[in-house]
């Protein structure tokens, strides 16, 4: 009987136990706009809006709980924080806010979700009545109160959250404006990082298509990387793209390309590859080594054309001191190939081959041969 | 004898109540409707199995008092403690994120009696950071893997972050995604970290409060 209840026991834990392992399979603990308009894509990801000053503006996030349990998930609004390279994040809550992170009144400060559903937690965005015309940035952050965070007492201590941006513009006179500052180049291992950096001059951010080539020096494109990447306003931004050598080597140079919407009555996300302005830069011409493998052909390849070269350098050399320091023989009769060379001391193939002469050899009487010069002249 | 009646009668109740609803649903006669709910963008340190680490941790080498400016290093992400990223959200257009790392506070010990900083403000120096220690990053020298089955998961549409010493509050972007990526997982390990601490600092265990953020740009 004990045996039985054992095994079913073991049965119920079995089908229990994979359910909690995959916990993170599909999103743990996350958020999104709970109303994303039908004619911007970029809404269901992030909040866009387009506000006067002194609007007021509501809208509500889903927070979804993705985990096999309740929890209490923690909702704020903070600035937006420019990340080194320049990529978008958000400020951390003990920061103070300044811009759009004041502007978020949220109904509720966290929320308790059952494992699986979703809760909106509505939200009003006040904007102040002298804000400036352009983008301005933050974030609704949202995080697991029971999140995981490690307990060492030596070392860092990590905590996780989520965020969704909230991009605001003021309307008014807006900048769509960027330029390439520089583009850095180095080896990694077998491949080649190409860094190119973008100067955002606008006043609002810009959805730009970025793209980088390795180019040979008779134009040949050895390898392409591309992306599209929000550049915040008056902010720069780098992006370390990995692209591999070429096999064989050889001298190259690095090009970047970047494309975006200059028009300026299009919101954020709303002119997905509408991408009408473009700019390039390109570094100077850089030595990329070979492959291991092209790095063995081309030396050996090198070695034959250096022994080559060498052979023909000896050729004309030696075709020069016949010309110039052997003397004429002329051929009598009875005289062979080996007969004469035997004469002059020199092996009989190399007076042949001196001579142009071709197999059988046969020499004509009064044909003039190049000899050396006998010992006594 | 009677308990383990009763407790052979619970459990097979709780079974029978497990396999009702798959008895149920099989009789029914009309169309079935599958529904696959959205995942969300998370971040999270998981072991080789994807499952949640406990305690993930980020230890640092250890140090002697020294009357010099020394410096300690450390790794962020490695096998068994992969820093996931996992957009599962399927949308249709326009997604991209970014992970960021950020110190909450600085480098204390229990009580937070003694401390030192992971950012420095000192500008003039010998050695940047000796003076009042100060935290680099360096994910560039990490090793980002896609774990997912699609062909539009892939490294190519993520830049890693350059190495960067902790400056102010600005997070250091570990990882970007290009925008139009729509299910994305994978992690990234080896993430270098390198702590310069100050002269004389005393001997003690400090720990440094970081966030990790990943954001739907």
């Amino acid at each position: 009987m004990k045996k039985i209840a054992f095994l079913l026991v073991f049965m119920l834990a079995v089908a229990i136990i994979p359910a909690v392992t995959s916990a993170v399979e599909y999103g743990g603990i996350g958020g999104r706009p709970a109303n994303p308009r039908a004619d911007n894509p970029r809404t269901q990801s992030i909040f866009v809006y387009e506000l006067e000053p002194g609007q007021e503006q509501t809208d509500a996030v889903r927070v979804f709980n993705n985990t096999e349990e309740t929890r209490t998930i923690k909702v704020g609004a903070v600035d937006s924080a420019l990340a080194s390279d320049g990529a978008f994040s958000c400020a951390q809550e003990l920061e103070d806010k300044k811009d759009v992170g004041s502007w978020i009144q949220l109904s509720s400060a966290s929320v308790t979700v059952a494992p699986g559903k979703s809760k909106d937690v509505p939200f009003t965005i006040n904007v102040p009545s002298n804000v400036s015309v352009g983008e301005h940035g933050g974030c609704i952050t949202i995080q697991d109160t029971q999140s995981t965070e490690s307990t060492t007492q030596n070392g860092v201590v990590l905590s996780f959250r989520s965020a969704i941006r909230v991009a605001i513009t003021i309307p008014g006179e807006i900048v769509k404006d960027l330029n390439f500052t520089q583009i850095n180049t180095s080896a990694d291992k077998d491949s080649y990082i190409v860094r190119p950096t973008i100067e955002n001059k606008g006043n609002v951010s810009l959805d730009t298509n970025v793209t980088v080539r390795l180019i040979s020096l008779i134009g040949t494109v050895a390898d392409t990387k591309e992306g599209t990447y929000p550049i915040l306003p008056n902010s720069s931004a780098s992006w370390s793209f990995q692209l591999s050598g070429p096999f064989w080597g050889g001298i190259y140079r690095a090009e970047a390309e970047a494309k975006f919407d200059g028009n300026v009555n299009t919101q954020l996300g709303e002119s997905a590859g509408n991408e009408s302005s473009n700019r390039t830069i390109s570094s100077g011409y850089i030595l990329i080594a070979p492959s291991p493998i092209a790095a063995v052909i081309e030396g050996f390849v090198a070695l034959l054309l250096v022994a080559a070269i060498i052979l023909g350098v000896k050729k004309r050399s030696h075709k020069r001191h016949v010309k110039h320091r052997w003397q004429t023989y002329v051929v009598k009769s009875g005289d062979t190939v080996k007969t004469v060379a035997n004469a002059h001391n020199i092996p009989w193939k190399k007076l042949a081959s001196s001579n142009k002469l071709k197999a059988p050899y046969d020499l004509e009487v009064g044909k003039k041969l190049r000899v050396p010069p006998s010992a006594s002249e | 004898m009677n308990n383990i009646k009763r407790t052979i009668i619970a459990l097979l109740l709780v079974a029978g109540v497990m396999l009702v609803p798959a008895t149920v649903s099989a009789q029914v006669n009309s169309n079935v409707t599958q529904t696959i709910n959205t995942g969300t963008l998370t971040t999270a340190i998981l072991d080789g199995s994807r499952n949640v680490v406990a305690s993930p941790s980020a230890a640092m080498t250890a140090a002697n008092f020294s009357f010099n400016c020394q410096a300690v290093t450390g790794t962020l992400g490695s096998a068994s403690q992969r820093l996931y990223v996992i957009n599962p959200s399927g949308t249709t257009a326009g997604q991209t994120w970014t992970l960021t790392l950020a110190a909450t506070g600085n480098w204390e010990n229990t009580g937070a009696t003694r401390s030192y900083s992971y950012n420095d403000p000192t500008v003039a120096e010998a050695t940047a950071g000796c003076a009042n220690g100060q935290l680099t990053v360096n994910p560039s020298a990490g090793t980002v893997t896609t774990d997912c089955a699609s062909t539009a998961c892939t490294t190519a549409v993520i830049t890693k972050g350059g190495s960067t010493a902790m400056s102010g509050v600005t997070p250091v972007t570990i990882l970007t995604s290009a925008v139009g990526t729509t299910v994305w997982r994978g992690y990234i390990t080896n993430i270098g970290l390198s702590q310069q601490i100050p002269a004389e600092q005393p001997a003690d265990s400090y720990t440094l409060p970081m966030t990790l953020t990943v954001t739907a740009a």
